[in-house]
């Protein structure tokens, strides 16, 4: 990756966790209780804690306060869901272990000799 | 449950659960440091930052797969579901462990450049298509990030906030994260290392975990039981008596739904097996004080119409359910969560 790309890359996450920042400020002084009536009244604690969550996951608070919530799904889909991760994951993981391991740089050659026997460098 | 919120509802199981999780980290962490020194050869040697370095980030890989484990193994045997109750904090250690591994080496590695160290970590080395020389140091970050996500949701506020699918899809990001960070383990350490040991635990703890899930998935197909329909719709459950009292019986429907059989107090009622608040089996939970209780982390539900006690507003999918002929017949289509369906009577059915 470039120096300029990975540049833009964490201006865009800095710049991300600002906005959530500001998000985050707003939301544990009002937004906290406006999407879950029973937050009301809750502690410095609880709302201290939820800021984390504000600061990362605004775009979607956002979207939810806008837009509402879906209809929550079946169970089953949950359920097919993981089903379908591990069946992706599985083989994926297994072969870049294997590339992995097939690819792996041989030790430099005093390492691979057993303990005791040592090469000596020429010198030149 | 949803009613009142504190940071932590902190209670003598929790305190006791997560000093034996810390005391045990502890002690991984010290040897893991105590042992790397004294194990190394002369000119091998690491500095201190980074034998802390990989204990921090072996105890967050440790701690990641004690949690992938805890799930599938509670399937299995219902001597692990305690482990189950308090998981939740060893997210959150996990998190901050591989927040400190992810400190130090950006310090040790990048610290000292001109760069941003973030952009040093992706800018430092762009060998993407090699496998020996690949920047691991990317798939740990993105794994991090996912680690963030959750958890900083991790509270059931955000469950509610969020709304129960998408909160439960992010969630599922952890096997992503999973992946990513063996990978991160095998394209890194496993490469300088000569020493088997790495590759050893990294590959032994993916087949453990990535087996004891297909185990527990194949068991819980074999286990529940799955009816076909008769012919005007609704599925024979077997006599009442066949369900142990305060008891279920899990099903499963043609469509694949899994329905939760209870028969309590001379009623039978039927509601989804699957807890609103983490997918719970309810059907392996009892009913306590009338209400069916999520054997995870206690959340409890009326039978006869799926929904919480109040002050809660938690609420699942209930069915109809009959007895005619002394046998049990539930229909397989699910009423809107929270709708009343009124239990069918042992005793009147008897007579």
């Amino acid at each position: 990756m470039s120096i300029a790309l990975a540049t833009a890359l964490a201006s865009a996450l800095g710049f991300y966790l600002l906005l959530g920042m500001a998000y985050g400020l707003y939301f544990i002084t009002f937004g906290a209780q406006s999407m879950v009536p029973a937050a009301r009244g809750s502690g410095l604690g609880f709302r201290l804690m939820t800021l984390p969550g504000a600061v990362l996951l605004w775009p979607v608070l956002l979207a939810r306060l806008i837009k509402g919530y879906p209809k929550p799904e079946a169970p089953r889909a949950l359920r097919q869901a993981h089903v379908r991760i591990w069946m992706f994951l599985v083989p994926l993981v297994a072969l870049g272990i294997m590339l992995s391991l097939m690819l792996r740089p041989a030790p430099p050659l005093n390492e691979s000799l057993p303990k005791g026997l040592i090469l000596e460098e020429r010198g030149s | 449950m949803s009613h009142g919120y504190t940071a932590v509802q902190w209670n003598g199981f929790k305190w006791r659960y997560d000093l034996v999780v810390l005391a045990g980290l502890a002690v991984f962490i010290t040897s893991f440091v105590l042992l790397t020194m004294g194990s190394r050869d002369p000119g091998q040697s690491l500095t201190l930052i980074q034998v802390l370095m990989r204990a921090f980030g072996a105890a967050a890989f440790l701690l990641l797969n004690v949690i992938l484990a805890i799930g599938p193994l509670a399937r299995l045997s219902p001597r692990i579901k305690p482990l189950l109750y308090n998981r939740r904090h060893m997210g959150v250690i996990c998190f901050i462990l591989a927040l400190v591994h992810a400190g130090l080496s950006l310090l040790w590695y990048q610290g000292f450049a001109d760069l941003n160290p973030i952009v040093a970590l992706f800018a430092s080395n762009t060998r993407y298509t090699s496998i020996a020389g690949f920047p691991f140091e990317s798939l740990g970050f993105i794994a991090l990030m996912l680690l963030a996500f959750l958890a900083v949701s991790s509270h059931d506020y955000w469950q509610a906030a969020l709304g129960s699918t998408l909160w439960k899809r992010i969630h599922l990001g952890v096997y992503v994260a999973y992946g990513l960070l063996v990978m991160h383990i095998m394209l890194g350490v496993v490469q300088g290392e000569k020493d088997l040991i790495y590759p050893a635990s990294v590959i032994g703890a993916f087949c453990l975990i990535a087996g004891l899930h297909g185990a527990s998935a194949i068991i819980g197909r074999l286990r529940d039981r799955k009816v076909r329909a008769s012919l005007d719709g609704w599925i024979n459950i077997g006599a009442p008596q066949s369900i142990k009292e305060n008891r279920a019986r899990i099903i499963r429907t043609p469509s694949g739904d899994r329905i939760a059989v209870f028969r309590y107090d001379g009623k039978v009622s039927a509601v989804s097996n699957v807890c609103a608040h983490q997918n719970g089996p309810l059907g392996e939970g009892r009913v306590i004080d009338g209400c069916i209780t999520c054997p995870w982390h206690g959340w409890q539900y009326r039978p006869e119409d799926g929904r919480s006690p109040p002050p809660f507003d938690e609420k699942i999918s209930t069915y109809r359910v009959q007895i005619d002929g002394g046998m049990v017949y539930v229909h397989p289509d699910a009423l809107p969560p929270g709708t009343p369906s009124p239990p069918a009577k042992i005793s009147e059915a008897k007579s």
